[in-house]
């Protein structure tokens, strides 16, 4: 330890120096890749159909700048608009979403006139002319509870769900818990019984 | 030699295949009381996460348009894998409460000096990585508490300008912030976590406690106690699980501020009430930097010792009275959102 404090400090100083220099660069160049604005845009519901028209709101964007809006998914990237930007860093616009677009995950993305993402929004594209599915992928669903009245007022209330119980399961997780308590009460019952036992 | 053939003679043919005889090694008979047991019943209620874990990864969607409706599919269509999820969500408390009790239980007394600092640090790192399995596991959900918790996160990644960078929804358009935050929490975060706890019990092994006293006992007697006390830890989980099932609110709205954070999260709301947004940083920082501190500033008998523990009993208390204060203070704004009516 002494030996290697003495003998090699001013090593460790040389790299610690060189490591400072690449942070604050890094530092700097991811720095220098923010000089947009990040926006946020924001969608009537995050859920819509190929083909339907779509309003999208932005905000806090570049003022007098120009962002591209394109979905990123399974499709691949569909670019919908170039859309300008007011002088407050906003925009309202309606868009058509192209009926060839496959349904599924995607990622609405705002573009910078360099390429660079400044604001982004998951959303999930239904079949075109299908009904509104907002729990594709999940079958067995409708009529679910908790699913009224969503996305009305945002609250951290519990949702009373209806949750499906069942006799089995409920009996076998009590009798596991009880086989549970017996082992835990037999183990420590045990090594009372048995006294510490002194290593030879 | 020959004690261990008896050994493993006395435990049969497959204790002697799998050289359990290792573990009749001799351990301070003062470990075998209850402050001695609460890592490795920590440890208990981290396997249980991570068996009840495993069976959720097969019925969580991580889309975050899906997120919602898999837990509500669960809860509504499936009871056995609804029991699981219950059970999970009492275990994480359970855990944190208990790595807390165990921080404190070392704390106390002093198992940190010399040569354990080893042990002391990696413990402060497994807490860091529980706290963040606890975020995480808090934003799966998708719920508002959920987009709650992210909306701070984002505030606080933004403060940590580059280092945060992680936690920003535009950090690769090619997936979503929530499907990487599962991604952090059914893997870099677990495996993370067991590659620490490895170090830290290699040195629990190696080093040994801090138990003092000359008497010894088999370590096996030690385990036949940590084994029942972990029976027991386990079927008061489950019976918590089965009594009070795990909550879920409505799908989050985004922008909004009404709810507050689960309870191992209380101390960093209480202090984001007192500080504006600056708390978030601010208690988390004095936390874990105190932490850090320890092992340094308490090394031998003496001034700096006195003041190290008395301040750790302070925070410890401070901590407290937070939770309990944040639990019943009104529900306030820390990011300036609406507070939806409230
Ligand atoms: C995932 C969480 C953790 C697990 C599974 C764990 C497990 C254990 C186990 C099994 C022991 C042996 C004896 C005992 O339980 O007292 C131990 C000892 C120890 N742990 Fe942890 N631990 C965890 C977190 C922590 C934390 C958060 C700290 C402190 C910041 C810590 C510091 C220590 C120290 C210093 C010892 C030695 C104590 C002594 O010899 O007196 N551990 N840990």
């Amino acid at each position: 330890m002494h030996t290697f404090r003495h003998g090699s400090s001013a090593r460790w100083m040389r790299i610690g120096a060189i490591a400072l220099i690449a942070l604050v660069l890094s530092v700097a160049v991811y720095g220098n890749a923010e000089a947009h604005d990040q926006g946020t845009l924001k969608l009537v519901s995050k859920t819509f159909r190929a083909g339907d028209s779509l309003v999208v709101l932005g905000t806090k964007f570049t003022p007098d700048d120009e962002v591209t809006l394109l979905l990123l998914g399974v499709s691949g990237r569909i670019t919908l608009a170039k859309v300008p930007t007011d002088t407050a860093g906003g925009f309202r616009r309606v868009l058509l979403v192209p009926a060839s677009v496959a349904p599924g995950q995607y990622r609405l993305l705002a573009e910078a006139i360099d390429g660079d993402v400044v604001a982004g929004l998951d959303v999930m594209v239904t079949a075109a002319a299908a009904p509104m599915a907002p729990m594709a992928g999940v079958a067995n669903m409708e009529g679910m509870p908790g699913h009224e009245g969503m996305a009305t007022d945002p609250t951290g209330e519990a949702l009373s769900i209806d949750r499906e119980r069942s006799t089995a399961v409920t009996a076998t997780a009590i009798l596991l818990i009880i086989a549970c308590a017996a082992a835990g009460a037999m183990f420590l019952r045990g090594s009372h019984a048995n006294p510490l036992e002194e290593q030879s | 030699m020959t004690e261990a053939r008896s050994t493993a003679t006395r435990g049969g043919a497959i204790a002697e295949r799998l050289a359990l005889s290792a573990l009749d090694y001799p351990t301070p008979a003062r470990a075998n009381r209850w402050d001695f047991m609460l890592g490795a019943l920590t440890l208990v209620s981290l396997v249980v996460l991570a068996l009840t874990g495993i069976v959720l990864t097969q019925y969580y969607n991580p889309a975050p348009l899906s997120a919602h409706d898999s837990l509500l599919y669960i809860i509504s269509n499936s009871p056995a894998v609804s029991l699981l999820r219950d059970t999970h969500v009492w275990a994480a408390s359970a855990a944190l409460a208990l790595v807390f009790a165990h921080l404190a239980a070392v704390f106390w007394r002093r198992g940190f000096r010399n040569p354990r600092e080893g042990m002391w640090w990696s413990g402060v790192v497994l807490l860091i990585l529980l706290f963040g399995l606890a975020f995480t596991g808090t934003a799966l959900r998708a719920d508002q508490e959920a987009v709650e918790a992210l909306a701070h996160a984002a505030a606080g990644a933004k403060f940590a300008g580059a280092a945060g960078a992680l936690l920003s929804a535009d950090f690769t358009p090619s997936t979503p912030l929530l499907s990487r935050l599962y991604a952090f929490h059914v893997s870099t975060l677990p495996l993370a976590l067991i590659a620490l706890m490895a170090l830290h019990l290699w040195l629990v092994r190696n080093l040994g406690v801090s138990a003092v006293g000359p008497e010894r006992v088999r370590f096996t007697s030690h385990l036949r106690l940590i084994s029942g006390a972990g029976f027991v830890l386990v079927a008061i989980v489950a019976s918590a699980a089965l009594i009070w099932p795990a909550a879920l609110s409505a799908p989050g709205v985004v922008g909004f501020e009404v709810t507050k954070p689960s309870w191992p999260f209380l101390w960093v709301y209480a202090a984001e009430n007192l500080f504006g947004m600056a708390g978030m940083l601010i208690a988390p920082a004095v936390l874990f930097g105190f932490l850090a501190l320890v092992p340094i500033t308490d090394r031998h008998d003496g001034r700096a010792a006195q003041i190290t523990r008395v301040l750790g009993a302070v925070l410890f208390v401070l901590m407290i009275g937070a939770i309990i204060y944040a639990a019943i203070a009104p529900g306030q704004s820390h990011l300036g959102m609406d507070m939806g009516g409230v």
